[in-house]
């Protein structure tokens, strides 16, 4: 029985870990998809380009830390770039072109990754100082990388909490400056709170592929693996809504680890069954939605 | 515009004939497109003109395959009585999703089909009643009498094509009949201004209910064609990456259109085809000329040809059939 | 004159600012009802709730004696309610003729009709005509409907409002940013509608409200500051100096 406790219990903390990961992916996503309405498939590349050039880094020697921040400045760059020539524009146009271009970029980045790493899977270790694991009782050993996970994804979440809140442009996200009507008014610079905007969203993706990149394993295309379920959160928790994300991210991750534990066939299945159920009663989702478009 | 009924007309009839010119690899290639392009012709009744984006149509288009596999497999049932089956079964499919689909507005109907494709892809691919991740082979395609004139023998490589063509032939007409009917027309509003449409008295909900529910049974109908041609059925017909292509085909050929789709599926399968001998990199530039596509053409391939070609006879405000 | 529509305490909230404030009012068989007031007044609220675009919160409406609160914009239609939008929400990718047959479809009850051809039902084709001919649009009738003039685009969508044949008519601005000729032709158009329609007129332009209207609702916060004749309420010192004073 005692077996039975710490057994499920360590699915409980897998669960929760995995939803910290959905939710600091789904926060850009959200912030993206609620708050600038452009449908963003790529979203999920980023995170496998955060996770590679993680991955890149540690296999030229370079230390975790400096690894870490040279890929989210890659990353930056190259999102600022991104959002200049070719994310600006896509605000104004229809979702089917949207849906299109980033499907494109998925085309591409996948591409360029099996060129450059190749099809076969790769892994990162974890860190030797974080390679410890701490006791949970029972004389169960848990991996204390998979519990940091939890935690860098509570400080995330409250910093962006923080943004949002004391922010101006946190404060001009939340009131809408994306909205159509809102747009012209205010004199709010709409460009330059879109390429923060987006920066950050793509920043926190790749950053979720990093911290992930010891747990799950590496492979061109494992941004679509991810994001499927990070759309499931987004809709369930309401687009742009952080608190959304948040309990919507765990409610995801605990659902996807516990089914896979106890309906293994039915485990994929049954996320986008709870989704259906929730969006059938509320469609606007659990925290409602700010749809602007 | 006179050319625009020569050329279909002059497609079909070269279409007619492929089989008695071209080597058997071409027809295969012919009897590929031919189905991909009905299954985008399926979808551009929602993304052409309801302006409906769905991304979980590739769904459908695996249930219908599955269904046809699935019967043979299990039950023994002859895939031509399979047919009206596998259309069915994918309406119902389209027909549950599409009650909660319809709900929703712009970025969440994305979501939700491309969710609700997902499930059923997951329902067919974890499981082991449908073969799980290696699918169902059918075992033979199967004879029938037509109407006692002749037998028409779908493992015979010319007669399949031409139960694909003629197939092909009466949807592309039942697509043109429909957008040009009453119905059609609250669709062309549904994509155009759907609030206007409530205003004035129709229930929009109901009407792209139905939409959805003939695209996917559309889809079903390529699906089973093409469990037919290939003589299987596998989970990757029902993957959003399926869908991505479906939408891709349609765009490039130019949606809302009845010629775009059926062009798309032939440029985008001629593009795998040679481009993919080349190299094993093409999607890279499909994903490349994708974006510069969606950045700097407007509308697709056949509404580039009508308009290069009527450039000189061209008079203001006069609609385009 | 009976009342064909009446709303009882009809209340609309917007998060935390009420737009529509439990207004009780009606609208009296083959008027007139014209309803002006200051910007932000509620008026294009007051419009959506009597034509089910928007749901009220609080209160009920009545056309013809059935409660039609909380039913969505398509049933108000069915009972009778056409409306003209602020911002002008035609079909921009059909023709004008098309745009108003397809408004007319609503005559043929429902219109999953999938075999005979649109363009073939002379019905919808003589309903068009009918209405484009009242709007001075008929000549303009195989123009795609994005290449009209603003002026012509607003007649447009009078006429689809017209080709239902609705039996109350809600316009929203119809003389908003169009010329002088143009105002003279909409305010007879208007005037002419008394025969057949009840109608509800917003409008900034008190010279046309004045002449036309046979009562004049002022909305102010969204409740009905004065309502009545054109005379009385003119005479209402408060609404002088709160809106008409200006």
């Amino acid at each position: 029985m005692d077996e039975l406790l710490v057994s499920a219990f360590v699915q409980v903390l897998n669960g929760f870990q995995l939803g910290f990961l959905y939710f600091m992916f789904a926060i850009g996503l959200s912030l993206i998809l609620g708050v600038m309405g452009v449908v963003n498939l790529a979203h999920g590349s980023f995170y496998m380009l955060g996770a590679y050039l993680f991955y890149a880094g540690l296999q030229a020697g370079i230390p975790p830390i400096l690894a870490v921040l040279a890929a989210l400045a890659s990353i930056v760059a190259l999102s600022a770039g991104l959002e200049k020539t070719i994310f600006r524009s896509l605000r104004n146009r229809s979702h089917l072109d949207q849906v299109l271009l980033t499907y494109g970029l998925i085309l591409i980045a996948n591409e360029l990754i099996t060129m450059i790493w190749g099809p076969t899977i790769r892994s990162v270790d974890v860190p030797e100082v974080l390679s410890g694991s701490i006791s949970i009782g029972f004389g169960r050993e848990y991996p204390l990388y998979r519990v940091l996970v939890s935690v860098i994804g509570l400080t995330v979440g409250v910093g962006v909490w923080l943004l949002l809140q004391f922010t101006r442009i946190g404060i001009q996200v939340r009131a809408g400056v994306f909205d159509r009507e809102m747009t012209s008014a205010l004199g709010v610079d709409v460009n330059r709170v879109s390429l923060l905007v987006f920066g950050f969203g793509i920043a926190l993706a790749a950053f979720a592929g990093i911290v992930a990149a010891p747990i799950l394993s590496l492979y061109p295309g494992m941004g679509e693996t991810i994001l499927i379920p990070a759309i499931m959160v987004v809709i369930l928790g309401g687009l742009g809504s952080l608190k959304g994300a948040f309990v919507a991210g765990i409610v995801v991750g605990m659902v996807e680890t516990l089914g896979r534990v106890t309906i293994p066939e039915l485990s994929n299945v049954t996320i986008y069954l709870v989704v259906a159920a929730i969006l059938y009663l509320r469609p606007e989702g659990l925290f409602g939605a700010r749809i602007s478009k | 515009m006179k050319f625009q009924k020569i050329i279909p007309a002059g497609v079909f009839a070269a279409l007619v004939l492929l089989p008695f010119l071209a080597s058997p690899f071409h027809m295969d290639m012919a009897i590929r497109i031919l189905i991909l392009a009905m299954l985008a012709l399926s979808l551009d009744l929602l993304v052409g003109h309801a302006k409906m984006i769905s991304l979980g149509h590739a769904a459908f288009f695996g249930i219908g395959a599955y269904t046809v596999a699935l019967l043979a497999d299990k039950a023994g049932v002859p895939p031509l009585l399979a047919l009206p089956l596998s259309v069915l079964t994918a309406m119902t499919a389209a027909f549950l999703v599409g009650i909660l689909a319809v709900r929703t507005r712009g970025i969440y109907f994305v979501l939700i089909t491309l969710a609700f494709s997902q499930v059923f892809y997951y329902l067919i691919h974890d499981s082991a009643f449908t073969g799980g991740s290696d699918g169902i082979v059918l075992m033979e395609r199967g004879s029938f009498d037509l109407l006692g004139l002749l037998v028409v023998n779908l493992d015979e490589e010319r007669d399949l094509y031409f139960f694909v063509l003629v197939l092909t032939a009466i949807v592309t007409t039942l697509l043109y009949l429909l957008i040009h009917s009453p119905f059609g027309q609250i669709v062309k509003g549904i994509g155009l201004n759907a609030s206007r449409l409530e205003s004035v008295g129709f229930d929009t909900r109901r009407y792209a209910l139905v939409t959805f529910v003939i695209a996917g049974g559309g889809a079903g109908l390529a699906g089973y064609l093409f469990a037919l041609h290939q003589i299987f059925a596998d989970p990757t017909l029902l993957s959003w990456h399926m869908s991505g292509q479906i939408l891709i085909m349609l765009v490039l050929g130019g949606s809302g259109t009845l010629v775009g789709p059926i062009l798309g599926a032939l440029l985008i399968t001629l593009l795998e085809e040679y481009l993919g001998a080349y190299t094993s990199n093409w999607k890279l530039i499909l994903g490349i000329v994708l974006v510069l596509f969606v950045l700097r053409v407007r509308g697709g391939v056949w509404p580039w040809i009508v308009r290069t070609a009527t450039a000189r006879g061209r008079r203001d405000g006069k609609v385009q059939p | 004159m009976s009342a064909i529509l009446t709303a009882d305490k009809l209340t609309r909230r917007f998060g935390g600012l009420t737009a529509i404030n439990s207004v009780t009012w009606s609208l009296k068989k083959g008027e007139i009802h014209a309803v002006i007031g200051p910007n932000g007044a509620g008026k294009t609220t007051f419009l959506n709730l009597l034509s089910g675009v928007a749901r009220p919160n609080g209160g009920t409406i009545e056309i013809n004696g059935t409660r039609l609160d909380g039913q969505s914009a398509h049933v108000f239609a069915r009972h009778g309610v056409g409306r003209s939008f602020q911002r002008t929400n035609i079909f921009d990718g059909m023709t004008v003729a098309e745009n108003v047959k397809t408004a007319a479809l609503v005559h043929l009850g429902h219109a999953f009709r999938f075999v005979r051809p649109f363009a073939g039902y002379k019905s919808l084709e003589e309903e068009a005509e009918r209405a484009l001919s009242l709007v001075g649009l008929l000549d303009r009738r195989h123009r795609l409907a994005h290449t009209l003039s603003y002026g012509e685009q607003r007649m447009l969508e009078i006429a689809m409002v017209l080709a239902t044949r609705p039996s109350i008519v809600l316009l929203d601005e119809p003389m908003a940013g169009i010329g002088y000729d143009e105002t003279r032709h909409v305010t007879q158009l208007i005037a002419g509608l008394k025969h057949d329609h009840s109608v509800v007129l917003i409008e900034h332009d008190l010279s046309a409200v004045f002449s036309l209207a046979d009562r004049l609702t002022v909305l102010v916060n969204g409740a009905v500051a004065a309502c009545g004749s054109v005379e009385e309420v003119r005479a209402d010192t408060a609404v002088q100096k709160a809106y008409l004073g200006e």
